[in-house]
């Protein structure tokens, strides 16, 4: 790890006189100094927290629920340690009541010079829970190693584990481990399931599971095209030599009964199934189901994630401007599912993306940057899986939120307005809310996918596949829910097609131009699997071909849900739509970024003018990534819409004292 | 920590056997018998103490387990201990895997140690590496330092460009890998031009018919310009894995399950062999006839799971012995049958001076090593008696093999009775972590075999060896001709007047993703007289150093 902690804390007599209390005026005023800490050199103690926290995760499994949680969490008790020593601000736990769970404060004396003790506070709170929650993490080791570390350079015992901060050696040390203690304990009563490793307490698939090998075609034992399956690799060996065994089941079917931050429950309708209640906010309804009114749109989106996975090959001479003078600025989107087409471009790719003409920080247009269609969607869907450094997207987005405060244009008022907060009091109300925000996000996004348990499309492509084309009845292969045939693009394997076999086994099957699969790529750093005619019932989405998808269900997309809450909160705290500047850029080197295959073929920069656009960006990486169709995106995007807001309004409430 | 010391019989016999029958071919030409030292009123005590944070090194392993876990992630990590800035004392390089930044620890010759990967240039940051090795690639006196990596990673190639900087040179090497582990390397010159050939392992590599191994690398650098060229398939290696991996699971598996390549004269004729040490049962032994491969079939190839791999005159008999690292049986509380059945463990194989092998670990005492991993054989008390140290352990918590999650390390003492006693957990060396790669050497430079762990998914360790006898040492580093300024190749014999004769290689030694630095050690117990040194150099002419004092650190050159 760099050495990046300054830890110079510079005291300076700051403000010199305290006036004792005195009523009577004839008495002489007692003047007397008090040195106060000034704030450090560099990150705060919570951005040093925060690097450690995301850093865990990184080195956890990918648990998009959970982590969003423990950043919640943590954020939480960091905030709740520094308003311990304030007047105005509402503390989320500390001295409050949380779902029937009492975290009692007595009171205490708070030092005049409240920073140092402040910092401590936060130090051992992170440090606690952060020790809790992490304690059966595959990182574990590391991750406590890490945060060892850090309280050794900021001077604290990491051995002092007293919770009595009326009466310890160090009462700001011991009020940090009694608030850890609080949310330790209010975390087992939140509905998570903490206690038994996040699990699922009733929920079961309806489908048997999916086999997925190199040689495996199709979906034969599935039974409902509408709902999830599990993802079983039968007798295969990854690319590394590894034998994988692994089913993992669904992750977070509950979560929609975790206790939320902002969520009202006038939002909240609660559902019933196999005798459990599925709870789901902003329930954005039914998404659409293969035999219902809708199922012409069903078989559209999974039909578009198909086509798009053919965008997935440098070569095929398609060019894109992917600078905000082309892309983002997107002021609507439809409501309807029948409208969806108005959007998403089914065989071009894309959305209905305006640019800008100008870059509103520097008066300047932007800078046009073509390159190829292929690199930019591979990228994309690399880039936004699970962060660049797997941090999940809720973990994402703090690195992202973390860039933002960095930025040398970042004036750090609140909403953009007032004084310019010192970093800890920024760092600590941007955490909380971003903390909040997340938290939300998976709540809304889990519970809907919980309770709507809808298919993936590596289910729904391959099972359509095997029922045969749904356009022309005239046609072979007619079939009313299979893959609607689209010329170029979704086509029959007729006679003379060299897919028909030696046999003509495969006449009358349903063929892509599409990704062609992991089976063309023996070598990730050498080798390209390329866009080609296969045929649907080998279809693969862009991914590792040990992990094919997300374990759990697509609708809603926990992308676009979290990173439409996350964009609005951005907004909404930096008081600006538009990154510092006017944008904000991530440099991919060519061949040196894509790790399920060799690419991208060129430089390029992911460039963003506003939180929202690349908010927009990392919905459309998961169509090209082969794990949502659009069903799964605008229905997030449209919750995220409400969360950041919602999570703004309440910490702006709380800070105020409500 | 309770301080852990280990008190040797008062009486100490060395017990030196010629072995004249057996083909030891220099050491038969020397009129050998039994020495017997008399006790001198001293007690023998061989202690290590954990000396990383007391020295400055800080650094825990990690890899991401939860996103992306593989075998090639949990195995790999690495440290390589050399002097890279020739300032007299041994500095390393460790693996910090894909969480953190590599450093660089140059020692500052007090006996403390500061991470300078910075400002040298090689700070490698997330990246699953393995096996790094520091080595004169391009010939001008200046160590380089190749850098290698599991699950498609990027390898680095860095270039030594003096005053302790290095610069990236990986592309313009010509070192192009579609395997997608290179796991251990190691050097030497095979083609007799002087140059340093790498060897490269690269476990769970698949291939078709025709496909290179990727395993030799001819060298055809220059000074200030590194070049390697893939001659796996001249020299005859393309089908050395093919056909021997099918498993019921995996029918048409053609894999590469080779772990670490060691280069070493195991027939005495004066020319590098090559032994490849690989997973699965398929450890293999190549003699090099004029320059080409030529692999030995034989039945004493026994180890199961090869896994490191340390070589050494482990019975003082003039000719290299080897010892492979394995997985030993352990008890097994699961209801099915135990997975682990049948693990004979580690191999010893002694040489009987024609580069024929034949297992003694059993009678030796060292098979039982757990879970073994990196291994090296030094003299850790200095009484003239290789012994042997290695790390080991496997499994996460509710995996398959999570009975040895912590295994400790073994510190195997040579009793000089053919046998060996594991003293690792007496003498404070018995490490429960994940260890994987090790050094050796005297890193204070107060003439004991000190020892660095690389432990995977755990942190780095520096035992100091606290050894309190007045046995008697003495240290040689050689200075070759260019290109090879170390002098890879050349062999070294060390004499006493009481005819107790030792033997070393020169070699770019790989225990299992790690480097021993080269700086031959030799201890001589309680003689204290002095010793004549023959070394016999790469280009095949000798030199001998007559009446040489002990307790010193000579530095010889190939004028």
């Amino acid at each position: 790890m760099k050495n990046k902690y300054s830890l110079k804390l510079i005291t300076t007599l700051i403000l010199a006189y305290v006036i004792t209390a005195c009523t009577n005026s004839d008495d002489p005023k007692v003047i007397q100094e008090v040195e106060l800490t000034a704030e450090r050199d560099g990150h705060s103690v919570a951005r040093l927290w925060n690097e450690v926290v995301l850093d865990a995760i990184r080195n956890d499994y990918a648990r998009p629920t959970v982590h969003a949680r423990n950043l919640f969490h943590i954020s939480s008790a960091m905030y709740d340690s520094w308003t311990a020593y304030r007047k105005t601000e509402t503390p989320l736990l500390f001295g409050q009541s949380l779902n029937g769970y009492n975290c009692n404060k007595t009171d205490f004396d708070v030092p005049v010079d409240t920073l140092p003790a402040q910092e401590k506070t936060i130090s051992y709170a992170t440090f606690s829970l952060l020790k809790h929650r992490f304690a059966t993490s595959p990182g574990a080791g590391f991750t406590l190693h890490q945060a060892e570390e850090l309280m050794v350079e900021l001077g604290f015992d990491s051995t002092f584990t007293s919770i009595d901060y009326q009466n310890a050696t160090d009462p700001a040390a011991a009020l940090g481990n009694y608030i850890a203690n609080c949310y330790i304990e209010f975390g087992l009563t939140d509905g998570s399931n903490e206690q038994n490793d996040y699990a699922n307490t009733v929920y079961k698939p309806v489908n048997a599971d999916i086999k997925l090998n190199y040689e495996l075609a199709g979906n034969p034992d599935i039974t409902d095209l509408n709902r999830w399956q599990r993802i079983a690799l039968e007798n295969f060996i990854d690319q590394s030599g590894n034998l994988v065994t692994d089913i993992p089941d669904f992750l977070g079917a509950e979560w929609g009964q975790v206790v939320p931050f902002s969520l009202s429950e006038n939002d909240k309708q609660v559902f019933q199934r196999d005798g459990f209640d599925y709870q789901v906010f902003h329930d954005p309804g039914s998404p659409p189901l293969i035999d219902n009114e809708l199922s012409d749109e069903y078989k559209w989106g999974f039909a578009l994630v198909a086509i798009w996975s053919g965008h997935l090959d440098q070569n095929d001479d398609v060019m894109w401007d992917i600078s905000p003078r082309s892309l983002g600025n997107i002021n609507s989107f439809p409501e309807n599912f029948e409208d969806f087409d108005q959007f998403y471009s089914l065989v071009d790719g894309g959305d209905a993306s305006q640019g800008y003409s100008i870059n509103p920080a520097t008066g300047k247009e932007y800078e046009e940057q073509l390159v190829p269609r292929g690199d930019y969607a591979r990228v994309l869907a690399e880039f936004w899986a699970d962060g660049p450094k797997s941090e999940t997207p809720p973990g994402h987005w703090f690195v992202i939120l973390n860039s933002v405060s960095d930025h040398p244009l970042m004036e750090k008022r609140w909403a953009g307005e007032g004084d310019i907060l010192g970093n800890l009091e920024w760092d600590i109300k941007t955490y909380f809310a971003m903390g909040g925000t997340m938290h939300d996000a998976a709540v809304t996004a889990w519970g809907v996918k919980g309770w709507y348990d809808y298919i993936r499309p590596v289910s729904a492509i391959r099972a359509m596949a095997d029922l045969g084309q749904s356009t022309d009845p005239l046609l072979p292969s007619y079939h009313k829910n299979g893959l609607p045939l689209v010329p170029n693009h979704i086509e029959l394997v007729n006679a003379g097609d060299p897919l028909a076999g030696d046999n003509n086994e495969h006449l009358g099957k349903i063929k892509l131009y599409a990704w062609r699969g992991p089976a063309y790529i023996d070598s990730p750093a050498t080798d390209q699997a390329g866009a080609q005619w296969i045929l649907a019932e080998h279809w693969w989405s862009y991914q590792r071909p040990s992990f094919v998808t997300p374990p759990f269900a697509g609708y809603v997309s926990g992308h676009s849900t979290f990173s439409r809450a996350a964009a609005e909160l951005m907004t909404l705290v930096t008081g600006s739509e538009y990154f510092p500047g006017g944008m904000s850029e991530f440099t991919i080197k060519a061949n040196d970024f894509l790790v399920f295959e060799q690419g991208p073929s060129v430089d390029m920069t992911l460039q963003w003018a506003t939180y929202q656009d690349a908010s927009d960006q990392c919905s459309l990486s998961r169509i090209w990534g082969g794990i949502h169709p659009p069903a799964d995106d605008l229905p997030g995007r449209r919750m995220g819409m409400k969360i950041g807001p919602e999570a703004f309004n309440k910490v702006q409430s709380m800070f105020n004292g409500n | 920590m309770m301080k852990n010391q280990l008190l040797f019989s008062p009486i100490i016999i060395f017990t030196i056997l010629a072995l004249s029958g057996c083909g030891g071919s220099d050491s038969s030409s020397t009129n050998n018998k039994p020495v017997v030292e008399e006790d001198k009123q001293q007690t023998v005590v061989l202690s290590f103490s954990d000396a990383t944070s007391t020295t400055g090194i800080s650094l825990f392993h990690a890899n991401r387990f939860g996103s992306n876990p593989t075998m090639p992630s949990m195995f790999a990590a690495g440290v390589a201990t050399e002097d890279y800035d020739n300032d007299g004392d041994l500095d390393f390089y460790l693996i910090a895997g894909e969480s953190g930044t590599n450093k660089l620890y140059q020692n500052q010759g007090n006996g403390s140690f500061i991470d300078v990967a910075e400002t040298a240039g090689v700070a490698i940051e997330g990246v699953k590496g393995s096996g790094p090795v520091f080595a004169d690639f391009d010939g001008d006196g200046l160590l380089d330092l190749f850098i290698g990596s599991v699950d498609y990673d990027p390898i680095f190639v860095f270039q030594n460009i003096g005053n302790g900087q290095f610069k990236d040179v990986t592309t313009e090497t010509g070192l192009i890998l579609t395997a997608p582990n290179s796991v251990s390397v190691t050097a030497g010159d095979i083609d007799f031009d002087g140059d340093l050939d790498l060897f490269m392992s690269h476990w769970g590599h698949d291939i078709d018919d025709g496909d290179s191994l990727e395993l030799i690398w001819r060298n055809d650098s220059n000074v200030g310009d590194i070049k390697f060229v893939d001659i796996s398939n001249s020299m005859g290696l393309n089908d050395a894995y093919f056909n021997q991996f099918d498993t019921e699971s995996n029918p048409d598996g053609e894999e590469d399950s080779s772990f670490v390549p060691s280069l070493s004269d195991i027939d005495n004729d004066g020319d590098f062999d090559l032994l490849l040490v690989s997973d699965y049962g398929l450890t293999k032994l190549f003699r090099n006839d004029n320059g080409t491969f030529n692999q030995i079939i034989s039945d004493a190839l026994i180890d199961q799971f090869g896994m490191g791999s340390a070589i050494a005159d482990i019975d003082n008999d003039g000719d290299m012995d080897w010892y492979v690292t394995s997985i030993a049986e352990r008890e097994y509380d699961g209801e099915d049958k135990n997975p682990t059945a049948g693990y004979r463990g580690n191999t010893l194989y002694l040489n009987d001076g024609t580069g024929n092998f034949a297992n003694a670990s059993a009678s030796r005492k060292v098979a039982d090593g757990g879970w073994g991993w990196g291994a090296c054989i030094a003299d850790f008390n200095n009484d003239g008696l290789p012994d042997i140290y290695h790390v080991n352990g496997w499994g996460q918590n509710g995996q398959l093999f999570s009975m040895f999650q912590k295994d400790e390390s073994r510190l195997f003492i040579n009793n000089g009775d053919n046998t060996f006693s594991d003293i690792a957990a007496v003498s404070g060396v018995n490490d429960t972590n994940q260890g994987r790669g090790l050094s050796c050497n005297d890193m204070d430079n107060d003439g004991d075999i000190d020892i660095v762990i690389s432990n995977n998914q755990g942190p780095a360790k520096y035992y100091k060896n606290e050894l309190t006898t007045g046995h008697s040492y003495l240290k040689i580093r050689l200075k070759g001709k260019n290109p090879n300024t170390a002098a890879i190749g050349a062999r070294v014999q060390v004499t006493t007047t009481d005819n107790l004769v030792q033997t070393k290689e020169v070699r770019l030694d790989n225990n299992f993703v790690s480097q021993n630095a080269n700086e031959l050690h030799f201890g001589f117990g309680q003689y204290n007289g002095q010793v004549i040194i023959d070394v016999t150099w790469p280009d095949g002419s000798i030199t001998q150093q007559k009446g040489v004092n002990l307790g010193q650190t000579l530095v010889i050159t190939n004028q």
